[in-house]
């Protein structure tokens, strides 16, 4: 299906708003991005013939979609980090090495690392944020009520975790003790390497048994 | 194209030397009300094209670029931030009018150092050969007289491995958006023009060019018949815009 150009202009258009808007709240950001001033990298997606481009402006940051690849595109990049959707998603969201990640990158590694590092250290102003966008009136408890949640949300999945081995250890009688699993995985390890042997036996006899009826 | 020879004013045959002044007469008469009446007549979607536009240049610090037609600014003032100190852009228009209003609108918006504003006509553009990094042109090569000498000219001012950007109203890709598209602009087009800028023949005008104005792939064959190596377009909002991207070698 062919997607109307248009369309990746706006989302390009709503992305770098939005990203350029938070980094007005972030200081800290805005004086590292300038180091990267004119450099560029882009993302190319195979499987989808889509390129984003991502352009550090003096401390911002100019995003760009096109759907098309070509030579003359790719080259005005710093570095092209290049493959299939599902690769690329994989290294950006869990994997740390390129190693086998059936990702390409060509030329300056050195820049994507920059980035990288920028990305790990963004700490945005929120509560400054709101309170431009708001005002005194409306932000207060707005920034009250979310800091209350996030603290709310963090001591329940940092507690979540906990409980729930414990009703299904305990409780419900459901699962294993890390000690008693560590045990019966070794006993499995255990019969595994024995039929694994008595196989290798059976296949031997079998070879020589045919041998003597020939 | 000889100054006797026909061309197109709208739907209308005027002789070629007229057409300029006739085009001329149609922008000072909107130029006051441009951005307001592109905003209205687009939905705010001429900004979209525009930044796609932009988007599709790969335009780069340090580049020298030509904004043809540029009228108000909108690509000059996008580009004058990408190409930074280092580089230069161009605002050019054959319209006074128009090109007083894009200067006016950038001087007060911060946009000054890097920008240059110059009367020109696209089909003589007054500039060294093998010049500029990347030409645009939005929304003005309908209006040209002879779009063939204009595109040879342009060609002439691009460097090798530049790149041409033409945006501007197409054919709609299916028959039923090209209906609906036609009572839009033959009919409320005119009466918004007349409410808004007090001037409904400027947009009978508008729309009548635009139905002109080669298609897609008649535009195509022109640009690569002025000698550029390839070309390419892409059809937006249904084919109502084509952004032709063309590569000199």
């Amino acid at each position: 299906m062919r997607i109307d150009p248009t369309f990746y202009a706006l989302i390009s258009e709503a992305f770098e708003k939005s990203l350029n808007d938070a980094l007005q709240y972030d200081p800290g950001t805005r004086a590292k991005l300038r180091e990267l001033d004119g450099r560029s990298l882009a993302i190319v997606i195979d499987n989808m013939n889509l390129l984003f481009g991502v352009l550090f402006q003096n401390d911002s940051i100019q995003l760009s979609i096109q759907p098309e690849l070509n030579d003359e595109d790719l080259a005005l990049n710093d570095v092209v980090l290049r493959g299939e959707l599902s690769d690329l998603v994989t290294l950006i969201s869990k994997k740390h090495s390129l190693a086998n990640s059936g990702v390409e990158v060509r030329g300056r590694v050195g820049l994507l690392e920059s980035v990288q590092n920028i990305a790990k250290d963004i700490e945005i102003d929120w509560e400054d944020a709101l309170y431009d966008k708001l005002g005194p009136i409306l932000s207060q408890p707005l920034i009250m009520f979310l800091k209350q949640s996030y603290r709310y949300v963090k001591e329940v999945s940092a507690n979540s975790k906990q409980i729930v081995s414990e009703y299904i250890e305990h409780e419900s009688e459901l699962g294993l003790h890390r000690e008693e699993f560590k045990l019966f995985s070794e006993q499995v390890d255990s019969v595994r390497s024995h039929t694994d042997r008595l196989q290798a036996r059976l296949r031997k006899l079998q070879a020589k048994m045919e041998q003597r009826h020939s | 194209m000889k100054n006797d020879e026909v061309t197109h004013f709208g739907y209308e045959k005027v002789a070629a030397s007229e057409k300029a002044n006739r085009v001329a007469d149609v922008f000072h008469s909107v130029a006051a009300k441009y951005d307001l009446m592109n905003d209205l007549m687009s939905g705010g979607v001429h900004r979209l094209w525009k930044r796609f536009t932009i988007e599709s240049s790969a335009a780069r610090s340090g580049q020298k670029i030509l904004d043809i037609a540029g009228g108000t600014g909108d690509l000059t003032a996008k580009f004058s931030k990408i190409v930074g100190s280092s580089g230069k852009v161009i605002l050019a228009d054959i319209n006074s009018s128009m090109l007083k209003v894009g200067r006016d609108k950038l001087l007060n918006g911060g946009i000054a150092g890097n920008v240059d504003f110059v009367q020109a006509d696209a089909q003589y553009l007054p500039f060294p050969d093998n010049f500029f990094d990347c030409i645009t042109i939005a929304f003005g090569l309908r209006n040209v007289t002879d779009k063939d000498l204009a595109l040879q000219s342009m060609h002439r001012i691009l460097k090798p491995g530049g790149r041409l950007l033409i945006l501007e109203f197409s054919k709609p890709e299916s028959d039923t958006l090209g209906k609906i598209y036609d009572e839009y602009s033959f009919r409320l087009l005119p009466i918004m023009g007349k409410a808004i800028a007090n001037d409904a023949d400027s947009y009978r005008y508008l729309a009548e060019s635009i139905r002109m104005h080669p298609d897609q792939e008649t535009l195509k064959s022109m640009v690569l018949k002025a000698g550029f190596d390839r070309c390419d377009y892409h059809n937006m909002t249904g084919g109502i815009v084509a952004l032709h991207k063309a590569i000199k070698a």
